[in-house]
């Protein structure tokens, strides 16, 4: 298995390689270019040439490129001119650290515990050293300085990282939470009322466009409902309300759920609607399997067939969905966060976009890039460790 | 046999009660809407035509309520609030700004003029605030006001202006050094402030909008360490938290210093003010509606317009403005155009003319901003309308005309001119003006295309290369001389792209009309720019306007619409200014109506 997660890895290198090629190549081809907007003023010519020197915009393109990409795998040091903020030294390992034990601590899990639950086994131990590196995150990469006067790409992208987090894996959770249980019984009682019901809400859920969902979202949930009650249930916009500081725990929790349950929603909406066909559908092969009819042929109960016969078979390929969902968390929900003034790497991603900010959009592009290739790594072992029918070769 | 649920009863039960609240809810709304909508009109109309003092015989007399905070919708978030680093240019940092910044000028909204802030009164050549020397050179002198202090009590001094100049042209600095470059000497005081440019320019009138306190600036990294952060105020807040993405925070500022001229009070009366970063337009209007901000500047759509203005019976107050922002058609003159449309015949004058007659300007402002401001006849009227000329209003529409002149341009140039319009794909105002030429055009019987690109393409390479023949875009205007002294840069025939500003290049070294208009045009611009003398000044923008307009050379349309909207049942004093001073341009003067006993 070594062999192939390193072949799976050299593999996801390259990949991530073209990618930065490509999308720097789109982002030079689509014309415009960061200055543009100060062209428009007629006394900026001096400025707009002494920005286009220091930013290195008036370099050939594969130098533009080489220096993006050797500064995008550089630690920052204290000396950086790119306005990195902090320096690497032994502090900052301790993410590294944490990270090679986790990934230790997973293969002692893979080939030592042998029941059926060690996939979540090792799902926990990474999601547990995930948050400890993040929360000792102090190593920090010269991304280089963003165009429109932000600051450290660095800073700015990781800035944003917790409030995508929150935002996505709560959505996640609901849509797994829901989803899941739906497609059960979707399955158990085929072409039930309940199933047809299920699946015209699981299309309808589909093929709405989500800024449709968000914004009636709005206005059912906080306009409406909040002149229907006279109480303000959720808000509109926004992460947390002025003053969150000083608000005690309880209203902090209040504060944080008011906010962050419309966009949740309107995310798991139509993530659960996928959750809950592709678990339909799984459960229905399973249902319909050999050995299930065998398992009744026996006499088994109900109840044991379906939960401990049925649904661990069927929520196999239900991982791979969930892995590739993580990593586009990590790129933020562009619509939602925008309709929703939810303060996330994808609204910054549409932002850099209008903008014109290469190094924020290189950046955020090459999170998601990278998140994938992890994450698909991550569904392939989860799977054949899930699933012993899977061989590495 | 075993289920999975308690009861399959209960579940449809639920299903059944979920589906009638979201069926109560739809029906509900769909109610909403109808009677919103059919109150949209009639205030519409009232609202456009609302003198701007209307504001003032609304306003309480009686003594304001301190205390309360306002929430501000903002659809743009500021990459830096230090407004001399790239991105500080961006309009939102004023906007926030207007709470700490503090300069030698503002706008006032209520006759959109520039008037004195930390100075005593604006100086000009009659009130011995400028003078010329002998030798050309141009003094300007600052009186700060005795009672301007920083937030921690600092007095502002001649040091402070001093240092700002310094921070500015310092070469290390990625700072816009324009005008400021030009200054070779200065002398400081406790409360004055002098500096000589090397040569008269009106262009003084804009400069140290802002000042720097020196006391808890210097020593620090200029470009790094003020981006989240912001020095001692010099106005009525000062910055308190910045949520990224989210909001901005300031609170009051104890230690300013001036008074309400309505009541004698102290200002400001607001505890706190916070701008809510909202990037989408329906969702900043949603959050109008839900009273989660109290006010709001959105883009200028009619859409939002009208969603605004049927509020007004709940307690919202829309002003909508002619704005400072003023779509204008332009020909391009330079060989690049003949990339696009090899039939071009901009140098002819009669095409053009041809084409300013085609033009319906009133069915344009009909149908892309309901009507709401008049057309524009000059580019003038955007930077100071007492000025203009309303040069362009010898171009009627007059389909008539246009065959005339179009029949004429044909015979003159022995080809069958056609015209190409490109503007930018991604406004939708641009996008209808585009579909209303085909069918203005086609009256006219002048063959016409369409041609239309992103805006990143229009602005790049198109501009840069003047590869359009018909084009389409926006310039801003702004009050007092230098703005409008300063718009004709881009007609300068000495100042061809890159170096200079002329992307039409109307009368450059590689431009197909170059005659006396063209080298009339240059000395005036030069001559503009070389004297300060007020009645000067207004002769040579006469004669730019009307060379400009009598060579059509471009073709005004319309202000863009510029709405601001404020529950007034919760906050009193706003009014709205249109001009680059924004929204908040008297945020000191907020109070909250509802703390009023």
């Amino acid at each position: 298995m070594l062999a192939y997660i390193t072949r799976r890895l050299v593999y996801g290198l390259v990949t991530l390689l073209a990618l930065s090629i490509i999308v720097f190549t789109l982002l030079q081809l689509s014309g415009g270019g960061p200055l543009d907007r100060l062209k428009l003023n007629p006394r900026m010519a001096p400025y707009i040439q002494a920005l286009t020197e220091q930013w290195g915009l008036d370099q050939p393109l594969y130098k533009q490129y080489w220096t993006w990409l050797r500064n995008y795998v550089s630690p920052c040091t204290s000396t950086d001119p790119q306005g990195c903020t902090s320096s690497f030294g032994l502090k900052n390992a301790i993410p590294i650290i944490m990270l090679v034990l986790a990934i230790a601590a997973t293969a002692f899990v893979v080939y030592s515990v042998k029941n059926h639950w060690r996939g979540a086994l090792v799902l926990l131990v990474w999601f547990v050293a995930i948050l400890f590196a993040f929360r000792n995150m102090s190593i920090a990469f010269n991304w280089g300085i963003s165009f429109q006067g932000a600051g450290p790409v660095w800073d700015l992208v990781f800035s944003r990282v917790g409030a995508t987090f929150r935002l996505g894996f709560t959505a996640l959770l609901l849509a797994l939470m829901v989803g899941i249980p739906l497609g059960i019984y979707q399955a158990i009682r085929q072409y039930s009322f309940f199933d047809q019901l299920g699946t015209t809400a699981a299309f309808v859920a589909f093929s709405t466009p989500i800024f449709v969902i968000a914004l009636a979202l709005q206005i059912l949930l906080a306009l409406k409902l909040e002149q229907w009650t006279g109480v303000k249930l959720f808000y509109v916009t926004g992460m947390n309300n002025p003053g969150y500081g000083e608000m005690s725990f309880l209203q902090q929790i209040a504060d944080t759920l008011q906010h962050l349950t419309l966009p949740a929603l309107s995310i798991a909406l139509i993530s659960l609607a996928g959750y809950s066909r592709f678990q339909r559908a799984s459960m229905l092969d399973v249902l319909h399997s050999d050995y299930l009819r065998t398992a009744k042929a026996k006499g088994l109960p109900r109840r044991r067939i379906i939960v401990k016969h049925a649904l661990r078979n069927a929520l196999i390929p239900i991982v791979t969905l969930v892995s590739l969902d993580v990593a586009f968390i990590i790129g933020g929900a562009i619509i939602t966060e925008s309709i929703f003034g939810w303060p996330g790497i994808g609204r910054l991603y549409i932002v850099a976009i209008g903008t014109v900010d290469y190094p924020v959009v290189m950046s955020i592009v090459m999170i998601i890039g990278i998140g994938i290739v992890i994450m698909n790594i991550v569904a392939d072992i989860l799977y054949g460790v899930m699933d012993p029918r899977v061989r590495y070769d | 046999m075993n289920r999975l649920w308690p009861s399959r009863k209960v579940g449809m039960l639920v299903l059944l009660v979920a589906f009638a609240l979201v069926a109560a809810a739809c029906s509900s709304g769909g109610t909403a809407t109808t009677t919103t909508t059919s109150t949209t009109a009639a205030p519409a109309a009232t609202t456009t035509t609302a003198p701007p003092a209307t504001t003032t015989t609304t306003e309480p007399k009686f003594e304001k309520p301190y205390g309360g905070e306002a929430v501000v919708a903002q659809d743009q978030e500021p990459p830096t609030l230090n407004p001399f680093v790239p991105g500080g240019d961006n309009f939102v940092v004023s906007i926030i700004g207007q709470g700490y910044f503090a300069g030698v000028q503002e706008i006032d909204g209520f006759t959109l003029e520039l008037v004195p802030e930390l100075v005593t009164e604006l100086p000009t050549v009659s009130n011995g605030g400028v003078t010329v020397n002998d030798d050309g050179s141009m003094t300007v002198k600052y009186q700060i006001r005795d009672e301007a202090v920083w937030d921690d009590g600092t007095p502002i001094s001649g040091d402070d202006f001093q240092f700002t100049l310094d921070i500015i042209l310092d070469p290390d600095l990625p700072t816009d050094k324009t005008t400021y470059d030009t200054i070779v000497d200065t002398k400081v005081g406790p409360k004055t402030f002098e500096y000589t440019l090397s040569a008269p320019t009106v262009l003084y009138e804009l400069l140290f909008g802002t000042i720097i306190p020196k006391h808890a600036v210097e020593g620090t990294d200029f470009v790094a360490d003020w981006n989240e952060k912001m020095w001692p105020s010099a106005g009525p807040f000062k910055f308190d938290e910045w949520a990224k993405g989210e909001f901005v925070h300031l609170v009051k500022n104890d230690n300013y210093w001036k008074t309400d001229p309505e009541t004698g009070q102290k200002l400001p009366y607001l505890d706190g003010v916070t701008f809510k970063f909202i990037p989408e337009t329906e969702a900043g209007l949603n959050a109008f509606k839900a009273r989660e901000v109290d006010i709001i500047n959105p883009p200028p759509a009619t859409e939002s317009i009208e969603q605004l203005q049927a509020l007004e019976s709940e307690g919202a107050r829309v002003e909508v403005l002619a704005g400072p922002i003023w779509e204008h058609l332009n020909f391009q003159f330079g060989p690049g155009r003949l990339e696009r449309n090899e039939n071009s015949c901009n140098e002819n004058l009669n095409m053009r003319k041809a084409v300013a007659h085609t033009i319906d300007k009133q069915l344009i402002v009909d149908e892309i901003l309901a009507g709401q401001v008049e057309p524009l006849n000059s580019y003038v009227d955007a930077f100071s309308p007492t000025l203009s000329q309303e040069a362009w209003s010898q171009y009627d529409f007059n389909v008539d005309k246009a065959k005339e002149f179009y029949g004429m341009a044909v015979e003159e140039m022995g080809k069958d001119c056609s015209v190409v319009f490109s503007t930018t794909s991604n406004n939708d105002a641009r996008v209808k003006l585009s579909e209303l030429f085909v069918d203005m055009f086609g009256k006219a019987g002048i063959p016409y295309e369409n041609q239309l690109e992103d805006s990143q393409i229009f602005f790049g390479e198109t501009l840069d290369n003047g590869k359009w023949d018909l084009g389409e875009w926006a310039w801003v205007g702004s009050p007092g001389l230098s703005g409008l002294i300063g718009i004709h840069d881009v007609f300068d025939p000495e100042g061809p792209p890159p170096d200079g500003s002329n992307f039409y290049r109307w009368g450059t070294p590689d431009s197909s009309v170059q005659d006396d208009a063209t080298a009339r045009f240059a000395e005036i611009r030069d001559e503009m720019n070389a004297t300060v003398d007020d009645k000067e000044l207004v002769a040579l923008i006469n004669e730019a306007e009307n060379i400009l307009a009598d060579n059509v050379v471009i073709f005004p349309l319309y202000s863009r619409l510029d709405p601001g909207a404020v529950w007034e049942d919760t906050i009193g004093g706003f009014k709205h200014n249109p001009t680059s001073a924004g929204i908040t341009w008297n945020m000191e003067e907020w109070y909250r109506v509802d703390l009023a006993g």
